[in-house]
C-alpha cells in the first residue's frame, strides 16, 4: 500500500529543506531542519556545539520548522518524525519549541546523572548553581561566564557514571530581556526568539570550547534576598540533598545516582549564595571560587 | 524487634554519612533523603531495641536538654521515617 497523498508525514515528505543539521545531545541523535533559509542558519547556530557530520546514534527525533504553514506567511509549524507537533505564531516561536523539545528528549535518555543546575567551571572544577526553572540560575551563569568562568550549561550539572566527570551541556540560554541587561549581556550578539526571550550562544559568549576533563568543585545553593552577595560554607549533606532534590533522572538507576551523588558532596564544597545582583554574584564567585 | 519499640531499619534501606548526617536510599521506593543531625541521632537510635521515649530519654542525655523539650520533635522524625516506609517497626 502506498503512503498517502495528503495528511502531514506526506506534506513532510515533499517539502524541501534549506537546512537540515545533524546533532548529538549527551548521547541522543536529532536531525533538524527548516524549509526557509533563514530559521534553518538560526538552528544550525543555535544547534553548532553538537552537529556532527553525521549522526553517530540513530536519531531518536527528527524536527522540521515548516515555514508558512497555516493561512498566514509568518506562521510556522514544527513536524516531529513526521507528524504535525506543534504550530508558533513565528519561526522564533517554532524555534523555542524545537530547543525545548531537543532539550527534554537529550536529558531524558542521558546515560549518565542529571541534575537541574547552572554549570560554570574554572581550572578544572566545576560550580553548580542547583535550582528550579525561575530561580535565577540561567541569569547567574550568564553572568558567571561574562566574568571570567568558563561555560558548561545553564539547564544541567551532567556526571558520568564512570569517572565522574562533568560532561558539557552548552545549549545557548535563554534570557529574558531583563537577564540579558542584568547579566551585562547587551553588548553580546543574541537571538531573538521572542519579545520574551533571547538566545545567547556558548560562541557569541566566547565560551567555546568548553573545557575538558572537568570535576565537580563546588555546590552552590541560591537564595535571592536584597543587599550585597554573600557567600557561605555550607554543609556537605546539603549539597548532597541540592543533587538529589533537583535531579531529573534519579528515578531511573536510583540506587547508582545516590551513590554518585554521596560520592559527588564528599568531593565537592558546598555554599549557599545569598544574591540579588548577578553581576555582583559572579564577582563574588569569581573572587572566592576562581583560583585553583 | 520487641513491640512498641523504634525500628530497626526496613531490609534493603542504604545508609551512608556525609559530614555526620546520614543520607538514606530506600530501593523499594528509589526515594533518597538526607537527615539533618538530629534525624540522624535519632535514626542511628531506632534499631529495634528501644521504645520511643527512651529513644527521647537518650537523646536528651547527650544533648543535655529535658526530654520533655525534644520528645514532640523526635515523635514527629520517628513518624517521617516510619511514612517513608524506612522503619520496620514493632510499633504497636
Amino acid at each position: 500500500m502506498t503512503t498517502p497523498a495528503s495528511g502531514p508525514r506526506a506534506a513532510e515528505s515533499t517539502v524541501a529543506l534549506a537546512v537540515d543539521v545533524h546533532a548529538e545531545v549527551l548521547g541522543t541523535g536529532f536531525r533538524v531542519g527548516a524549509t526557509r533559509p533563514t530559521t534553518g542558519r538560526l538552528l544550525a547556530d543555535l544547534l553548532a556545539p553538537f552537529a556532527v557530520p553525521a549522526v553517530t546514534v540513530p536519531p531518536s527525533r527528527r524536527l522540521v520548522v515548516v515555514d508558512g504553514c497555516r493561512r498566514h506567511d509568518t506562521a510556522s509549524c514544527v513536524h516531529r518524525d513526521g507528524a504535525a507537533a506543534h504550530e508558533a505564531d513565528d519561526a522564533g516561536g517554532a524555534v523555542a519549541w524545537v530547543l525545548a523539545e531537543v532539550n527534554a528528549v537529550a536529558l531524558d535518555g542521558y546515560q549518565g546523572f542529571a541534575a537541574h543546575a547552572g554549570v560554570v567551571a574554572r581550572h578544572g572544577r566545576a560550580v553548580a548553581f542547583p535550582a528550579q526553572s525561575g530561580g535565577g540560575k540561567t541569569t547567574l551563569t550568564a553572568a558567571a561566564v561574562a566574568a571570567g568562568f568558563a561555560y558548561l550549561s545553564d539547564e544541567a550539572l551532567c556526571v558520568r557514571f564512570d569517572g565522574g566527570e562533568v560532561e558539557a551541556y552548552p545549549r545557548p540560554l535563554a534570557l529574558s530581556p531583563w537577564s540579558r541587561r542584568h547579566a551585562g549581556l547587551d553588548h553580546v550578539h543574541a537571538h531573538r526568539l521572542s519579545a520574551e526571550e533571547v538566545a545567547v550562544t556558548a560562541a557569541a559568549l566566547g565560551a567555546w570550547p568548553p573545557p575538558a576533563g572537568v570535576r565537580l568543585g563546588h555546590v552552590v545553593e541560591l537564595v535571592r534576598r536584597p543587599g550585597p552577595p554573600a557567600l557561605l560554607e555550607s554543609r556537605a549533606d546539603e549539597a548532597m540533598a541540592q543533587l538529589v532534590r533537583h535531579s531529573f533522572n534519579h528515578y531511573k538507576r536510583p540506587r547508582e545516582i545516590f551513590e554518585l551523588c554521596a560520592s559527588l558532596a564528599r568531593e565537592a564544597r558546598a555554599w549557599r549564595l545569598e544574591l540579588s545582583d548577578p553581576v555582583d554574584a559572579a564577582a563574588l564567585l569569581l573572587e572566592r571560587l576562581g583560583d585553583p | 524487634m520487641a513491640a512498641g519499640t523504634v525500628g530497626p531499619p526496613t531490609e534493603g534501606v542504604v545508609e551512608t554519612e556525609i559530614d555526620e548526617c546520614v543520607a538514606l536510599f530506600h530501593p523499594a521506593t528509589g526515594e533518597a533523603i538526607v537527615l539533618n543531625t538530629t534525624a540522624s541521632d535519632i535514626w542511628r537510635l531506632s534499631d529495634g531495641e528501644l521504645t520511643l521515649p527512651e529513644l527521647t530519654a537518650t537523646l536528651a542525655r547527650v544533648y543535655g536538654v529535658d526530654p520533655a523539650e525534644i520528645a514532640g520533635e523526635v515523635g514527629a522524625a520517628v513518624e517521617r521515617l516510619r511514612e517513608r516506609g524506612l522503619l520496620a517497626d514493632g510499633a504497636s
